[in-house]
């Protein structure tokens, strides 16, 4: 019970800790979900130099926990105190779909969690293994010379740190390593990802029923309940990236900064592919006919900075970005695996075939909203960031054998859908504008989706 | 009019998508090829085994995990890491006591269904190595995927004079559902298995074992030489890991001494392999 009661204090100390750099007025949901993975982005830095520092976990974890409750109260205050007006309580059969599926998914993974050991390879030896290291103090240093320099003789030391540190700090809350200080942090991010899922669906389609069913399809992924409770990263990249999205497209820069600063304290392909994409995102909406917007872009910069010392660590270092090296060259053999991946995607089905010819037909209608252009360079970016790196590096060896591509895919799902989803409703509301929609519970297009000027 | 030119695009492109999908071929190389097991006596539990292959040319075993039932049972192989080219070896690992028969097949009709809608159940299990969840039905359940999204879509447009974009949303979302509810009911229905304390063997406790063996062998005990995979090494470090070790990259060697035992003992670290060699 003790590691479970440190989880939610840690949990609830984060929406304390992030409640600060929220906006004022903005969807609750949205602002829950920044609150929850801003804090966790603070808790893991500020978590990182005081275990630098040499103080205990214990103690790190009372310290975090101290000041996420004093901040907490504002948090509270701060998210409930307005909400835009695209947010109608009005409960719809597709809302109660949507419950089931995601109290289904929490359900099936706290009582993994309580139930079965940790069993995935990646969790064991990076994201967990790491973490029980830096926890147990032993086969850990911080020290450049020493062997076990960041971790027990590994070869993953440029893997980022946000995932060990945050796990280090829970199991300090019960002082003893469990599995709830393993793996359970997957279910934060599980609800942060189908929340801004839902968020971002609520921004950009033409009616709540096509957030909510970007939300369920998201939440019907067979890897994705599987990663809720698998103690890997994944989950939380794909947590941050959609975040940091849904800030860019309600144009919270600032946030948006800070969730894509989670992105890349998580996992590579935060640095790599998500951060260069987002920045392409973000200067493609920006480009007016006569000029360029700088203040969102020096916004957002400011909302980076987490990452700065970060950037100098690994630099300072030399670490490389990818354990398969980093030589650039046309790999002829892995184009059909890498489309395959696409196509024969045993972890998804059909689902990124329809993506792709969702995007194809409707992704017209989308550019032209509010929020839409940012969406789509994004998610189109990242893919062909994605084909850069599995078909010229030789990353292309991660076709063969893992599923590597399906992990990422997973993490691009929520944008891939809601771009479906939104592009679909979009040209769905232009056909009859005047008409009122058949479904239950829909309203006229939300007001939120703005034609561009 | 525009829009309906863009329905009828995207069903053109689905339909073709259904079309040109590699439909099952006979099994002349690995990689299309089913494995069948046939279990010859009856079991009062499912029974978790795994199939472990080698090919020719590759000094890596590929595992898969499964689960048995009386009977027949027949496995996707298709699409899983490791299962291609030219077959060297291949071994079923389960409960010694079974009687059980293991065989390379052909896809037919018959076994296509009889893996699409066989239970799949739940277990914890390594990502990197396709566990049979993921796999799930695997080529048919795929292109049930597709064909469904395409019937409900129809059903949507043409049954309930839905606009396009409408039926194509509903289809998408009751597809996505249904492949749920198989894992929904696959996952439930293993969870209460366990907890009513199922014969149920996981890898990661074998892992466990050899972790604590480890600790009296450092001590100076005799020691038989253990071999294990690369996920058994992680999980032996990841049991082990608030005990101190000391590493030596340049050779391969870990020299493993714990909190309890100070003496120490020297293991081996190979591609796929640890295994104690000295003390």
């Amino acid at each position: 019970m003790a590691p479970w009661l440190a989880f939610c204090v840690l949990a609830f100390a984060a929406v304390g800790l992030g409640g600060w750099c929220l906006p004022s007025r903005e969807s609750r949901l949205a602002k829950c979900v920044w609150a929850v993975l801003c804090g966790i982005v603070f808790q893991a830095m500020l978590g990182t130099f005081a275990a630098a520092s040499g103080c205990s976990f214990p103690r790190v974890f009372w310290g975090l926990t101290l000041l996420g409750g004093l901040g907490l109260p504002f948090s509270i205050w701060q998210i409930s105190k307005s909400s835009d007006c695209s947010e109608k309580r009005k409960l719809a059969w597709f809302h109660v779909v949507l419950a089931f599926v995601f109290v289904d998914a929490l359900a099936f993974g706290s009582w993994a969690i309580s139930n079965t050991p940790l069993s995935s390879e990646d969790g064991i030896f990076h994201w967990s293994g790491r973490a029980r290291y830096l926890f147990g103090d032993v086969n850990w240093s911080w020290d450049r010379a020493d062997e076990n320099y960041l971790g027990l003789a590994t070869w993953n030391r440029h893997y980022p740190l946000l995932i060990p540190v945050w796990r280090a700090v829970l199991a300090g809350g019960s002082a003893a390593w469990t599995e709830v200080a393993a793996r359970a942090d997957g279910l934060v991010y599980y609800a942060a990802f189908i929340g801004s899922v839902w968020s971002l669906g609520r921004r950009l389609s033409a009616s709540p029923f096509w957030a909510a069913a970007a939300a369920i399809a998201c939440a019907c992924q067979p890897l994705l309940t599987w990663h809720v409770q698998a103690g890997n990263a994944d989950l939380a990249t794909a947590a941050f990236l959609s975040a940091a999205v849904n800030a860019l497209v309600r144009e919270r820069w600032v946030v948006a900064g800070m969730c894509a600063s989670g992105a890349v304290l998580t996992k590579n392909e935060g640095l790599l592919v998500y951060l260069p994409a987002m920045l392409l995102g973000l200067s493609v909406g920006q480009l007016k006919t006569d000029h360029f917007e700088r203040k969102p872009m020096l916004l957002f910069l400011i909302g980076l900075l987490p990452v700065v010392p970060w950037l100098l660590f690994r630099l300072f270092n030399r670490f490389q970005l990818s354990p398969s090296g980093e030589k650039v060259g046309f790999q002829s053999d892995a184009i059909l695996p890498f489309l395959e991946g696409f196509w024969l995607n045993p972890t998804s089905y059909c689902l990124w075939v329809f993506i792709l010819i969702s995007v194809l037909a409707t992704g017209a209608r989308l550019w032209a909203v509010q929020g839409g252009k940012e969406l789509l360079s994004i998610l189109l970016s990242s893919l062909g960031a994605l084909g850069f790196v599995f078909v010229w590096t030789e990353a292309s060896k991660w076709l063969q054998g893992d599923i590597t591509l399906q992990r990422i895919l997973m993490q691009l799902s929520g944008l891939g859908i809601v771009a479906a989803c939104s592009g679909w409703s979009l040209l769905g509301s232009s056909l009859r504008p005047a008409q009122k929609e058949n479904l239950e519970g829909e309203s006229e297009q939300t007001a939120a989706v703005k034609p561009l000027e | 009019m525009e829009c309906r030119r863009l329905a009828a695009c995207v069903n053109r492109l689905l339909l073709l998508w259904m079309c040109i999908i590699p439909l099952p071929l006979a099994a002349e190389t690995l990689d299309h090829a089913l494995v069948q097991i046939t279990v010859e006596e009856p079991l009062e539990f499912q029974r978790q085994a795994a199939i472990a292959w080698k090919t020719a040319g590759s000094d890596e075993t590929h595992i898969k995990r499964v689960w048995l039932e009386d009977g027949i049972n027949v496995y996707e192989m298709r699409g899983t890491p490791g299962w291609t080219g030219e077959l060297a070896k291949i071994q079923l690992v389960a409960p010694p006591a079974l009687k059980t028969q293991l065989e390379l097949v052909e896809p037919t009709f018959e076994r296509e269904q009889a893996i699409a809608f066989r239970n799949q159940p739940w277990m914890p299990s390594n990502v990197n190595h396709l566990p049979e969840m993921f796999v799930g039905g695997g080529f048919t359940l795929h292109l049930l995927s597709g064909l469904l999204l395409v019937l409900l879509g129809l059903i949507g447009r043409f049954g309930f004079r839905l606009n396009w974009p409408k039926s194509v949303g509903l289809a998408f979302v009751a597809t996505m559902l249904l492949i749920q509810a198989r894992f929904v009911v696959d996952r439930w229905t293993s969870a209460s298995r366990l907890r009513a304390g199922d014969d149920v063997v996981y890898l990661y406790d074998e892992i466990s074992r050899f972790g604590d063996a480890a600790a009296p062998m450092v001590a100076g005990q005799p020691w038989t030489m253990v071999e294990v995979d690369r996920f058994r090494k992680y999980g032996l470090f990841y049991e082990l890991a608030e005990s101190p070790y000391v590493t030596k990259l340049s050779d391969a060697e870990f020299v493993i001494s714990t909190k309890n035992f100070p003496a120490e003992a020297r293991a081996r670290v190979g591609k796929i392999a640890l295994y104690p060699v000295e003390k």
